[in-house]
């Protein structure tokens, strides 16, 4: 029998096992882990990052991560929201308003040895994004375009087919505005380089692990000075209760994109976190069809308007982190009014027009996305509808078959924000314009305020813009093609080791100006 | 007392498990009973529910346990208990649905794999033996990624992911009773080899299958939780348990009845379904009643 | 044994195949495609099926079979759609962190498994046997993402004692552990309650024999009876326990890893699901059978090794 060898070896295998794993852990752990470096400013993301080429970026991760690394020639200042200079020191406008002339900061370098910045750069990213084989999504940001040139390598003329009071919205440090080289888009190639950015801001981009992290490192060859953190880590945490406890714990400095109610009280409850929150540029509204019957009958959709109770929704959903929404702007906007019709909760007045329209039997699907920030909403609109007399499903797709779904232009309702810049063109055009019908945010298949919006561009001082977009506003709030079902508001946390931070309205974040105490 | 040799007979297998040796042992009879209670609730969900388990109620949103609401409510202000009620149907539709389906098609398999001989059979064992490498929550997960998250798709994928174990299981009897069936059908009268299966293999070899079935039963339930807590499971606002630990992992800090309460309920269904495979397993094995006996050796 | 080798051998070559087979077909069949995850909400159409040819997804079904069993013989699985990187790459570099997690996890759940299986089996009926049984019993029917959610909401959140992340951001070895403890711990102690049961199964069908009554009635040594003869015996049995805890394991490990907001093999093939990187999932897949495979058959070899009765199979 050989059962003396047998217990040995069992045990000897446990213990072998035991050996193997500590010493597994012992070679790979700092291998997979860079050592943390002195001043590595931690960032939370809420999900990964998917690409970082501005002809195609979306999303605020992506947009948080590019703000880091690229420039455009101008950009909003943080805190004000105004129009301040970045790659462009200055610029000048003609007379009759078609003409933009702006001239470069001197001795700008790009990352990695890309040489210096010219205004042929700054062509060829404009270019880019206008160019059809492209598909960038912001080529209609840029529509207003006729011609570009570059009389010298510090000089940037763009010429307009029409003068348009909005135009330096779309030259700004978000999306399109951000330039790009040349020389490192053609070298590696569009695909190469949306995962390994070559720009000219504060951070280099250095890896990228896809779930996990981003890293990027201080360019201490920046034009406006090296940052005040050797670098910033960008991690990559779904839940917001880890993400909170990683911030208490000191695993995490920011917490970026901070949403849920309840992780708000408790870090608001925090002494040594601070929480900063403003309204963001973006409202959450509820798109309908209009080619789908019944919603392209007018009291219907005024039906739906009265019969949700949006007040309730911030309230009891959103514990008050939410603010209300009369039309697609936020006060964040200089072109904001509140002079437009308003519709209070009003569940009866809601049944007397389903009445009235004689549908008192339809049923509709409100269409959500799995994992998204707004998959929580369909929950108290369907229920709504539901007390109103519309017999609703609710269909939460995951995201892949959402966008499917959205841009065969056929889904009935779709819930829609356009995140971003404080340029009233965004949501308007986004989501009310005809050149946005699908693919496109224009799931309503809205067409009402086309020559409006125009007018909007051809304004030609502030006190115009602002009564050609509260135009805009009125129509849109009177066809009721969306029924914006509230106004976002912007939450950051941070540990008080940070100094320095500034929270802007965009939805994204800058280290730039971020100290480590 | 059984003799070792009259355990074989499958005959006195079947005379043995007298519905006393169940009732009499006691982790089976817990079992039961907390299936039977499952299933009346759910039965009954329309009238033991004290709200709906849909309706939203943005004026109460997350409120603690209370008189009203027994487990509170969640942040769309629906009775957290009222969802655990009617959430009992669809974990008990689940697991029923995925074990029957898993028998079928496992046994199918599995008694072909063993009852035929040659190329076919060879075929049949390798599919099982693919089919077993993966890892079967992954492979549900893949499959209802391919069929889209719906109650049918979730119930075909875990069944299919279980089916092959289903199939091991029933294999591995069949081939320890065929020799016996073979000597036996040698002095029939020419019957066919797939009526000999039917008649006599299958129901011979039932009692381990329905073992493994109660397992996979067990499987059924928590899977489906897993699947909705990635969310790919069953969509909301269907009140499955799976969803409610979902709806509530945002709350964990403040609000832990939430995700606690369906925790527990999903625990309970599954600690049935183990219990009565468990008595079953010790009723049914000849050599474990003998075990039995033996300690007063 | 060398030809005991050569059918396990053979047997492994068919179980491959059919995983690469049935992994792609699987696949495929996930509906919606890459091309639009990956130009989101604007894609035109024309730049939608501009996408589509770049990614050889206009060819039919059995051609890109052929393509993707020729290429998997030369080693190369694709590339992933999102990252332009070899799927190969992405998977081997997300099998680490996952191996550790899968390493730590079965380590802690043998060794809190077997010894626990063995004291109930060897105490059937006393008190010890009923309490162990009974935290088991719950150990295996509570989901073991609820008891992430627990050990974090108890660990991390009220006592402190450890992060509430499954993983570390520099910081060397001993962070790296202390992120690895809860989430091994949570996977060590949901396998570990299968273990035990199944330990204890297998030792009590042993302890049952003939052979074990007449040792005792010989007058052996319990201790002697229950190491010597009953454990290994017991030990064949115990090790497919192991086996098939594994592949168990590792579908308990992707719930962790995304409990814990943790890297792995299993976030990056719920990521490639998402965005319908059918590269990815395939690589991902097909990495974890072929691992479940290959520690399989490394068992059946061991077995054999150990019983020559096994054999001849």
């Amino acid at each position: 029998m050989t059962t003396k060898a047998s217990c040995h070896s069992l045990s000897r295998r446990q213990f072998t096992l035991g050996v193997a794993g500590a010493a597994a852990l012992n070679l790979v752990a700092p291998l997979a882990r860079a050592q943390g470096q002195p001043k590595l400013l931690r960032v939370r993301l809420g999900s990964d990052i998917a690409n970082l080429d501005p002809a195609h970026i979306f999303q605020v991760e992506n947009q948080t991560v590019a703000t880091h690394i690229y420039s455009g020639l101008a950009r909003y200042d943080e805190a004000t929201n105004k129009i301040v200079p970045d790659l462009a020191s200055s610029w000048d406008v003609s007379q009759n308003g078609t003409v933009y002339t702006f001239h470069l900061r001197k001795n700008v370098q790009w990352h990695k040895n890309f040489g210096a910045l010219s205004a042929d750069d700054v062509r060829f990213s404009f270019e880019r994004v206008l160019d059809p084989k492209t598909g960038s999504n912001y080529v209609g940001q840029l529509a207003a375009i006729a011609k570009i040139d570059t009389p010298d390598a510090n000089t940037v003329v763009i010429t307009l087919k029409a003068p348009n009071s909005g135009f330096m919205h779309k030259v700004t440090n978000l999306n399109q505005g951000w330039i790009v080289s040349r020389k490192a888009v053609t070298e590696m190639g569009d695909r190469k380089h949306a995962l390994n950015p070559v720009g000219t801001g504060p951070f280099v981009f250095e890896s990228w692990t896809p779930g996990q992290e981003v890293r990027v490192s201080a360019n201490r060859s920046y034009f406006g000075g090296p940052p005040k953190v050797d670098g910033v880590l960008f991690r990559v945490i779904r839940d917001e209760n880890a993400a909170a406890t990683a911030l208490t714990n000191g695993e995490i400095d920011i917490f970026f994109a901070l949403q849920e109610p309840g992780v708000i009280a408790r870090l608001k409850d925090d002494p040594n976190v601070k929480v900063h929150d403003r309204p963001a540029d973006h409202t959450i509204n509820f798109v309908l069809n209009m080619t789908h019957q019944p919603l392209d009958d007018l009291r219907v959709r005024q039906a739906i308007m009265y019969g949700i109770n949006r007040d309730a929704i911030i309230a009891g959903l959103f514990k008050g982190t939410k603010g209300p929404a009369y039309s697609v702007l936020t006060p964040a906007f200089l072109e904001y009014t509140e002079d437009v019709p308003k519709y209070a909760y009003d569940p009866a007045k809601a049944r007397a027009l389903l009445a009235a329209a004689g549908q008192t039997d339809f049923s509709m699907d409100v269409i959500g996305v799995g994992f998204s920030p707004y998959d929580k909403i369909v929950v108290p609109i369907a229920s709504d509808l539901s007390a109103i007399g519309i017999k609703t499903r609710i269909q939460v797709l995951e995201r892949g078959a959402y966008l499917q779904a959205r841009s065969g232009g056929k889904i009935p309702t779709a819930i829609t924000g356009v995140v971003g810049a404080p340029d009233p063109d965004n949501p308007i055009i986004s989501m009310l314009a005809k050149s946005s019908f699908p693919p496109g945010l224009n799931t309503s298949h809205y067409a009402g305020v086309d020559d409006l919006i125009a007018n909007a561009a051809a304004a030609q001082d502030e006190a115009a813009r602002k009564v050609a977009y509260q135009k805009i506003l009125q129509k849109s709030m009177t066809d009721l093609p969306l029924i914006p079902l509230y106004a976002d508001r912007l939450f950051i946390a941070h540990s008080n080791r940070v100094q320095g931070f500034v929270q802007n309205s965009l939805f994204t974040m800058n280290s730039y100006p971020v100290s480590l105490a | 007392m059984s003799s070792p040799a009259a355990s074989l007979n499958p005959a006195h297998r079947n005379g043995n498990a007298s519905w006393r040796r169940y009732a009499r042992h006691p982790g089976f009879m817990t079992g039961l009973v907390i299936l039977a209670a499952m299933v009346i609730i759910a039965l009954g969900a329309r009238w033991i529910a004290p709200y709906s388990p849909v309706a939203a109620d943005m004026t109460n949103t997350l409120a603690a346990p209370s008189a009203a609401h027994w487990f509170g409510t969640d942040q769309y202000g629906r009775d957290v208990l009222s969802r655990l009620v009617w959430g009992t149907g669809i974990s008990l539709q689940v697991a029923f649905s995925v074990m029957v389906i898993s028998i079928v098609l496992g046994v199918a398999l599995g008694s072909a794999a063993a009852f035929f001989d040659g190329w076919l059979a060879r075929v049949l064992v390798a599919i099982i033996d693919i089919l077993l490498a993966f890892p079967g929550f992954l492979l549900a997960l893949a499959l209802v990624a391919a069929r889209g998250s719906s109650l049918s798709s979730v119930i075909w994928a875990i069944a299919i992911a279980f089916a092959p174990r289903v199939a091991a299981v029933m294999r591995a009897v069949v081939l320890t009773i065929r020799p016996r069936m073979f000597i036996e059908a040698s002095t029939s009268i020419g019957m066919a080899r797939w009526k000999i299966l039917l008649v006599h293999v299958v129901p011979n070899s039932l009692p381990p299958v329905i073992v493994v079935a109660t397992v996979g039963a067990a499987n059924a339930v928590l899977g489906e939780a897993g699947l909705s807590y990635l969310g790919l499971g069953v969509q909301p606002p269907a009140p499955t348990w799976g969803n409610v630990i979902a709806d509530g992992q945002g709350f964990l800090a403040s609000h832990p009845m939430i995700s606690l309460s369906a925790g527990a309920c999903i625990a309970l269904l599954v600690i049935a379904f183990n219990l009565l495979g468990d008595g079953l397993r010790d009723t049914l094995d000849p050599q474990m009643r003998r075990r039995a006996d033996a300690r007063t050796l | 044994m060398g030809r005991y080798l050569a059918r396990q051998t053979l047997h492994l070559v068919v179980t491959l195949a059919g995983i690469l087979t049935v992994t792609f077909f699987l696949v495929r069949m996930i509906p919606g495609d890459p091309a639009q995850y990956m130009l989101g909400d604007y894609a035109t159409n024309d730049a939608l099926a501009a996408l589509r040819e770049q990614l050889g997804l206009n060819h039919s079904l059995l051609v890109q079979y052929g393509l993707f069993i020729g290429h998997v013989l030369h080693g190369d699985l694709g590339t992933s759609v999102v990252t332009g990187r070899p799927a190969l790459l992405e998977i081997v570099q997300s099998l680490p962190d996952s191996a550790i997690l899968a390493v730590a996890g079965m380590t802690i759940a043998v060794l809190v498994g077997v010894p626990l299986g063995i004291v109930t089996a060897v105490r059937h009926g006393s008190f010890i046997d009923i309490a162990v049984m009974l935290v088991a019993l719950a150990g295996i029917s509570f989901p073991v993402f609820w008891l992430g959610l627990a050990g974090i909401l108890v660990f991390a959140q009220h006592l402190k004692w450890l992060p509430a992340l499954g993983s570390s951001s520099g910081g060397g070895f001993i962070e790296a552990l202390r992120h690895l403890v809860l989430p091994a711990a949570v996977l060590g102690v949901s396998v570990a309650a299968y273990i035990a049961r199944l330990t204890r199964s297998a030792m009590l069908e042993v302890i049952g024999h003939d052979y074990i009554r007449v040792a005792r009635a010989m007058g052996v040594r319990e201790s002697t009876i229950v190491w010597r003869l009953a454990f290994r015996n017991a030990l064949v049995p115990v090790l497919s326990i192991i086996g098939v805890t594994f592949s168990y394991s590792l579908g308990s490990a992707i719930l962790i890893e995304v409990v814990f907001s943790r890297p792995g093999i299993g976030t990056t093939i719920l990521k490639a699901v998402s965005s319908r990187d059918y590269p990815l999932v395939q690589a991902g897949v097909l990495a974890l059978a072929v691992i479940v495979v290959l520690v399989n058959t490394a068992l059946d070899l061991l077995y054999a090794a150990v019983d020559p009765r096994l054999r001849t199979r």
